[in-house]
Order: C-alpha cells, then structure tokens, then sequence
C-alpha cells in the first residue's frame, strides 16, 4: 500500500516538473496584461543571448578572416626577406679607343656590357633591427666580377629620434654615393663623383648614427665612421701600389681612430608649395690617406635637389627635377719613402647639374652637364682621372613598367689629357628588376 | 684634431637638441594617415563632437597623400619623413597600395610607433576590417599579369557597408589609446553608420537605373562600389590591358568591339587619368566616359566620405541618363 501511494507520489511528481513550466507559459500568455514584469525579464534575457550570440558571431567571423589571411600569408612566406634581383645590361659605341668611362658600373667597352646584377635582401630581423644585403656581380673583360656592396643592420625601435647603422655600408655622403647603379638616371656614374669617390662608390665597414630634429622642418644630422682602405676608398687608404697624381701609394696600417674615416652630413628640405620640395646637404670626409704614412684627405661637398610633381598625377606623372652636387677635395699627397717624389698638396674640384623630366606617363627624358679640374701633382693635365673635363649627357628613358626599362644616352666629352677633342659615347640599356617591388626615393 | 672635432660636433648637436626639444609635445594624440580617405574616417571618430567634449584639439590628422594625387606613386617629400616622425598613430590602407613610396620614409622616420609591421594599435591597416574582393588565384599570382595585388583589390573603402567596418575596426583601436574619449568615439561611430545606412538607402534608390548595366573601368578600383550598388562591371576588360599597364593600341582595338558587343554603357575613370584614350573609345562606342574620384578630396566637393559617396553616385547617375 505504501510502495503504491509512493509510486503515485513520483509519478504525480514527475508530471509537475513536466508540465509546471507549461502550465507557467500558459499563465504567462494569458495573464500577459497583468504580468510584464516576467514578460520584460524573458525579454531581457533573450536580448541578452541575442547579444551574447552577435559578439560570437563576430568573434567567430574575425577568427575565419583571420585563418584565411594566416594562409594567404603562409603563400606570401612572410618570414622570407624580400627579395630583389636587378639586371642592368648596355650595347654601347665610343669615340675614342680608350674611352672615357672609369665607374666601376658604366659600360666600358664598345658592344655589350654586363654593368650590374645585383641581388637585394631587405627585412626584419626582429623587433630591434631591420637588414638590407646588396650583392652585385659585373663582368669586367671576361671575368666575372663579386662585389659586397652593402649589408648592415638599422635600429628600429631606439628613442630621441636617433638610428644607427651598422656593417658594410655606402657613405652617405651627398645626395648620389648610396645609389645603386639600377636607379641612376643617367648609365654612367658622374665625372666628379668617380674621381673624389671611386669608381665604386665610397663605401666600407663602420658605423652610422643619425639623428632626426625636432624642428617644423625635415633636418636630418648623419655621421659615420669607416674603415677606408681599398679601391672602394681612393681617396684615402688607396690600394697599395696605385697612384694617386702621380703619387704612389703605400701600405698603412689603421693604428688609432685617426686612421678612420668620419663624416659628417646634414640634410633638409622644404615644400615651397605642394608641387615644389628643395631637399639641400652639407657633407665632409674626413680621413687618412696612403700617400705617406701621416697625410690627410678632406673632401667636401654640397647637393641640392629641387622637385617639381604637380598636384594631378598619373602614375606620378608629370614630374620634373633639378639635381645637383658641388665637390671639393684637399688631398695632402706626402712624400713618398725614397723622397723621390715631394710633399704636395693635390685639390679637385667639380660638379654635375641635372635636369629630369617625366613629361608623360613612362617617358622620361634627362639633360646632364658636368664640369671637373685639379691642380697640382704630377703631370695632372695629361691625367685622366684628374685633368679639366667636360661633358654633356642628354639621355631618354622608356619606363616599360615598374620593373623594366629601356633607356637611350648620347655622351658629348671634352678632356684636356685627349686634347680636349670631342668624344662621343652612345648607350642603349636595359634593365629590370626581378621580385620584391622597390619604392620609389624622393 | 679629429678629436677635437667631433667633440665639437657633439657639442653642437647637443646644444640644438636641447633648444628643440620643447617643440615636440604639443598635441596629445597625432594622428598621421596615408591616404585622404582614412583622414576622412578618423575625422568621423574624432571631429564630430560639440565643443563641449573640449579635448578636439589634442588630436590632430594630417594625411601625406592628396585625394588629386595617384596613391599608389605618392611623391616621398622628405617632409613626411618628419610627419611620420611625430605620429603617434600610422592608419594605412594596406593591402600594397603604399608600398610603392611609404616603407621607405617609415624606415627612416625613426618613430619606435610605426615600427610593427603588421597591426598594432599604432600601425593600423584599414585592410584587417574588410573583406577583399579579386584575390588572384594562385595560378595567376605573377607578375607577368601586371600590378596585381595579392591580398586582393585595395579600393575597398568606396563601399559604404566597408566605410562603416572601418570606421568601427578605428574606433575600437582608437578607445584603446585614449580611454576616456571612448564614450565620445563610439557615439560618433554610432551617428556615422546610422548616417551611412540612411544614405544607402537614398543612393541605392538613385542608383537603381543603373541595376545591372555592363561598365567599365580604366584601372581596376571601383570593384567595391560596383558590389555596394549593383552595376556590372566587366572584370578584364579594362582600359588598362593590365593592372598598372597603360593602354596600347593592340588592346584598345581588340576592347572597342568587345564594348560595342557586351552593350557597356559606361566607362569609368579617375580624375588623373589622360583623357586621350577614354575619348577615343567613347567616340567609337555608345559608352559614355564618366570621371568619378575614387578619394576624398578628388574633386571639389568631397571633402568628407559621404560627400565623396554623393559625388560619385549623382556623377554616374547624371552620366547614365543624359545618355
């Protein structure tokens, strides 16, 4: 009798924890007038839910945008340094059998010319340092040619506006040194910029620190020390046994910071109206020279270059600028060690003037004249590298696309060591640039 | 004696510093965008506040390109290397539109902020908050197809739906730098996306004579704005035989039946580009060349992003029927 009633009992219960919630819903919508405050509290609770449910709907939605970017990206390989690799070749014709054409990278010989392939590297390193490595190869008769033109670090994250450098790097000397032969407007390197900086360009081992001013105005204070030895340093530690006005040069050790090479630069720039930005430099090399074991060099120079891209663009087309690089060195040749030859203060000079002109989208045309002279040393007007020069350089560019380009250049050459005869240069080059897209410098 | 020298220069430098120094911190919050549109949309966030939020004037944006200049050939002045050097926030487009001229002047701007290369709530790509039409299959993923981009077309702010994304995704960021304008921020996103839904409506209904027609594009930008109003833009058959690649004589022949076959109506260019060949396609098809900014501040009167979106939307509408 007890065991049935409980029976009854559970199963009475069960039956009201089925039907309690019904028998609830169904009070609710028929008392609905008399009781919105439970009404207004299942309201509440489904607007929340509801809103719970949209933050993870959006939660969700992020996660699936942020999977399927993570594997566009693994295809990008994000990790991987960017990578570039620039061809720059000529067909060229000169005058003179000797022609005037010094730079490591100008094209040298009648008929073709390997002038660089270059292999960038750029990227992060890690949240501290970016890199950027530059391996060039030229083929100079015949033999191919391995050159590390740069490879250093560059803070990234250091406070009061300062970044250094560090490695193998171009002196940032003047508005041209740096540039790398794929991006100079004309297919020579400029006269006065062979002769003071080398056929390669100043470059070398050393520290760079540089230093951005607080003021209204972009004004930029570098400074770098290097080591200078070799051919890419002849103004100063020389290769051993090339001369330099006659002087030959020796072998010299790097005993103390006085055997390095410092320099100083600053740099501003303006924007007279939105189409016009004057960038101008100031820069000196200061450092010892091979000529005798405690002789100095002191190079310096200044560069200005006025932009003009009017508000309308295409392609960044229109454009035009006017660039220019004034150099003076003051190069202490000493007496060498059989007193053959006398302490004798060498000094050159000269400057090269610029016009480009993109006067419409892919089509540049350019205009180049160039002046150089020395003085002093031994017989300095039969001196190639040293005697008065001239030269005129129009030129025409046919930007194909963003990552390949024909270019045409006439070179009109006067030299006072060729009896200031007319020589003549003609270049056809062609170049492009394989992978990462570069970006384009002011 | 170099000793002495550098010593001197040392000196030097350390005496303008310290003259300088002072100059720097002005405003609280410098707000520095790449390009005109993002300037437009931190302004939505920021500027419209009555005077009584009173702290307007801490926050300061400037944009480095102009809404007149092409975005992706952006002249690197050496000034906005000192611009980037002040910001305390970068809002970039992403996507490689800037890659052709920002990196470089980041690299030098010495501003630990711009540092992150991805985003950060100092480095902000408006790319994150949208979703990206014309991604290029892998197969086609080459250059030889011209200026592709491989995350997808980066003219995603010309649809109003992806406006408001952005404008939400910057909001977010923007109360995590400063807290206390938060209630401010996001009552402005409010008032903005409301304002851009009651437009849609508006611009939808002006557009519906244009539902479906066939267009075409000099270059490949407004993808976005062809989805947010439903026209028919022709993928492939631009004025450009490929991205980034002028029009040739070649293309141009093979393009005029093709127009005339697929019955376009209109063909859309940006106000920087020549006028030449658009012309001459038009004189040779029942197409109507259309000039429609793709930026704020493209042409007068797109000073901000609604006003850009009107502009555009009356210009193709005007086109299409005076047909």
């Amino acid at each position: 009798m007890i065991q049935k009633m409980r029976y009854t009992w559970i199963i009475s219960l069960i039956f009201i924890a089925i039907y309690t919630p019904n028998l609830a819903n169904a009070k609710d919508t028929t008392t609905h007038p008399l009781n919105s405050k439970n009404t207004q509290q299942k309201l509440d609770a489904l607007e929340q839910n509801y809103e719970e449910q949209q933050v993870e709907i959006k939660k969700l939605k992020q996660e699936l945008k942020q999977q399927r970017r993570g594997l566009l990206n693994s295809t990008i390989a994000r990790f991987n340094p960017k990578i570039a690799l620039n061809g720059l070749f000529t067909a060229a014709g000169f005058s003179d059998d000797e022609p005037l054409n010094f730079g490591g990278h100008d094209p040298k010989e009648n008929g073709f010319n390997v002038q660089a392939l270059e292999l960038n590297f750029r990227g992060a390193i890690d949240p501290y340092f970016s890199a950027q490595v530059n391996l060039n190869t030229f083929i100079e008769e015949g033999e191919t040619i391995v050159e590390l033109e740069e490879g250093f670090l560059t803070t990234q994250a250091l406070p009061y506006n300062v970044q250094l450098m560090g490695g193998q790097f171009f002196t940032r000397f003047g508005n041209m040194n740096h540039i790398h032969a794929h991006a100079w407007d004309f297919v020579d390197q400029p006269i006065i910029l062979n002769r003071l900086l080398g056929p390669d360009g100043l470059r070398g081992p050393g520290l760079q620190a540089s230093w951005l001013a607080p003021t209204p105005f972009y004004l930029e204070f570098i400074g770098s020390a290097q080591q200078a030895r070799g051919e890419i340093a002849i103004s100063f530690l020389g290769k051993e046994g090339e001369t330099v006005g006659g002087h030959i040069l020796d072998k010299r050790a790097i005993n103390d910071p006085n055997d390095l090479l410092y320099m100083p630069r600053v740099v501003s720039s303006f924007d007279f109206t939105d189409a016009m930005t004057l960038k101008i430099g100031g820069s000196a090399l200061l450092g010892p020279n091979s000529s005798s074991p405690d002789a100095r060099t002191h190079i310096y120079g200044v560069d200005m270059k006025l932009k003009w891209q009017p508000r309308r663009t295409m392609m960044g087309y229109p454009f035009a600028s006017l660039e220019s690089e004034f150099l003076y060195r003051d190069y202490e040749a000493g007496s060498d060690k059989n007193n053959t030859v006398f302490e004798d203060p060498l000094e050159d000079w000269g400057f090269y003037t610029q016009l480009i002109y993109g006067f419409q989208p892919r089509w540049v045309a350019g205009l180049r004249f160039e002046y150089a002279d020395g003085h002093g040393g031994i017989e300095q007007i039969d001196d190639d590298l040293r005697s008065k020069r001239y030269r005129v350089s129009p030129n025409i560019s046919w930007v194909t696309s963003e990552f390949s380009r024909l270019r045409l250049q006439y070179n009109l050459d006067f030299a006072e060591s060729r009896e200031n005869e007319a020589n003549h240069g003609f270049f056809l080059q062609w170049s492009f640039a394989l992978g990462e897209h570069g970006a384009h410098q002011f | 004696m170099i000793h002495t020298r550098i010593q001197h220069y040392l000196k030097f430098l350390c005496i303008i510093s310290l003259g300088l120094l002072p100059s720097q911190a002005l405003a609280t919050l410098n707000v520095v965008t790449s390009l005109p549109e993002y300037e437009a949309l931190v302004k939505e966030i920021v500027g419209w506040c009555s005077p009584l939020c009173g702290k307007r004037d801490e926050i300061t944006i400037t944009s480095l390109g102009r809404g007149t200049e092409d975005l992706h050939f952006v002249n690197p002045k050496p000034s906005y290397i000192r611009t980037l050097n002040n910001a305390d926030v970068l809002i970039q487009n992403g996507a490689g539109v800037e890659e052709g001229w920002l990196p470089p002047l980041i690299a030098v701007s010495k501003n630990p902020k711009l540092v992150p290369r991805f985003d950060s709530s100092t480095r902000i790509m408006a790319a994150q908050f949208v979703d990206m039409l014309q991604v290029p299959p892998a197969t086609k993923a080459d250059r030889s197809e011209g200026h592709i981009h491989l995350l997808g077309n980066p003219h995603f702010h010309l649809s109003p739906t992806n406006a408001v994304l952005i404008v939400e995704g910057l909001t977010e960021k923007f109360c995590f730098l400063e807290p206390d304008l938060c209630p401010t921020f996001t009552r402005n996103f409010h008032s903005f996306k409301q304002r851009i839904e009651k437009k849609l409506l508006v611009w939808q209904k002006q557009m519906k004579p244009l539902q479906n027609i066939n267009v075409i594009e000099y270059h490949r930008t407004f993808a976005y704005l062809a989805e947010s109003f439903g026209f028919n833009l022709v993928v492939g058959d631009e004025l450009e035989p490929k991205p980034g690649i002028p029009p040739s004589a070649t293309h141009i022949r093979k393009l005029i039946p093709r127009i005339n076959t697929m019955n376009v109506k209109l063909i859309l260019i940006e106000p920087f580009h020549e006028r030449k060949t658009p012309t001459f396609v038009a004189q040779r098809t029942p197409a109507k060349v259309v000039v429609i900014p793709s930026t704020v501040g493209g042409v007068p009167r797109t000073d901000d992003y609604i006003s850009l979106i009107d502009t555009i939307v009356s210009r193709l509408v005007a086109a299409y029927t005076s047909r």
